[in-house]
């Protein structure tokens, strides 16, 4: 079977191939590596972003998983003025602490393919046109497709020892750029920070919070 | 790309940092109420293994960039 495969590919690529497969190819590889990254992304965003913990019934059966979003602490510090016994103005510094889910801190919005360049000449090998005839309502009617069949133009180089080499080139130029976040992980990001609460840490300099 | 942003605990106004920054102990300022943030001493191996594998798979990508067929 791999072996007709193989004949027939090669029967096509001396007859030409469709123009629109041709064109639509390197798009269509393109738009698979996209889901890839995403997939891995998304991947990405539930191994190390997430903690992920099995929901039992009551026999202990693991019925579904729950994700809960890794937490990271994270501290501020902040001048405050207050007053001494003597109502003279003084300056401490005080130091709260505050929890933050990690994909906070990570730029996950830099991998998507934003922009494809498709550049090769091509030769046009044959052309075709097929005729659909359909009846509507009584009327008879008529439609011509045309078809072009062609192949990438291909150099040919011949060296010294008769050898010849002929060489076809199909440049496709991909780029990953930034887009904005998912719809979801964007919802999570602002319920994280509305809910942001700095809790003041021990100080023994300041006696309020020891 | 993006800047990095998390709001401010105190005054909910944005604070742009760099994690990379942030992983080697930089603290970063609200340039609303001066108050400074920075990462816990606690928390930078949780950041430090989530951002090496981040960059592991963006890495990965990039040498998707060009392809010559």
């Amino acid at each position: 079977m791999a072996q007709n495969s193989r004949l027939d590919i090669g029967k096509k690529r001396d007859q030409g191939v469709d123009v629109g497969s041709m064109i639509s190819a390197p798009l269509v590889a393109a738009s698979a590596a996209n889901t890839d990254m995403m997939r891995h992304q998304a991947k990405f965003l539930m191994d190390f972003c997430f903690n992920k913990s099995d929901v039992k019934n009551e026999k202990g059966e693991i019925v579904d998983y729950q994700y809960a979003p890794r937490m990271i602490e994270m501290f501020m510090k902040k001048s405050v003025m207050s007053h001494d016994e003597n109502h003279d103005p003084t300056f401490n510094t005080e130091e709260f602490s505050f929890q933050v889910p990690v994909l906070t801190l990570i730029p996950i919005n830099s991998l998507a393919v934003d922009d494809i360049k498709v550049q090769f000449d091509m030769e046009i090998i044959s052309q075709t046109t097929q005729t659909y005839e359909s009846t509507d309502g009584g009327q008879k009617n008529t439609e011509q497709r045309a078809q072009l069949l062609g192949k990438i133009s291909s150099d040919s180089s011949s060296s010294s020892n008769s050898s010849k080499r002929n060489s076809s080139k199909l440049h496709v130029e991909v780029h990953a750029g930034p887009l904005p976040l998912p719809v979801g992980v964007n919802a999570i990001l602002e319920m994280y920070a509305k809910a942001i609460l700095p809790i003041p840490k021990k100080n023994p300099n300041n006696p309020k919070h020891s | 790309m993006n800047e990095q942003t998390i709001p401010c605990p105190t005054c909910q106004t944005k604070i742009a940092f760099d994690p990379h920054a942030l992983l080697q102990g930089a603290q970063f300022v609200c340039a609303n109420c001066q108050g400074v943030i920075g990462l816990a001493t606690d928390s930078v191996p949780i950041v430090e293994e989530t951002m090496n594998k981040f960059d592991q798979m963006r890495k990965d990508a990039g040498q998707m960039k060009k392809v010559d067929q």
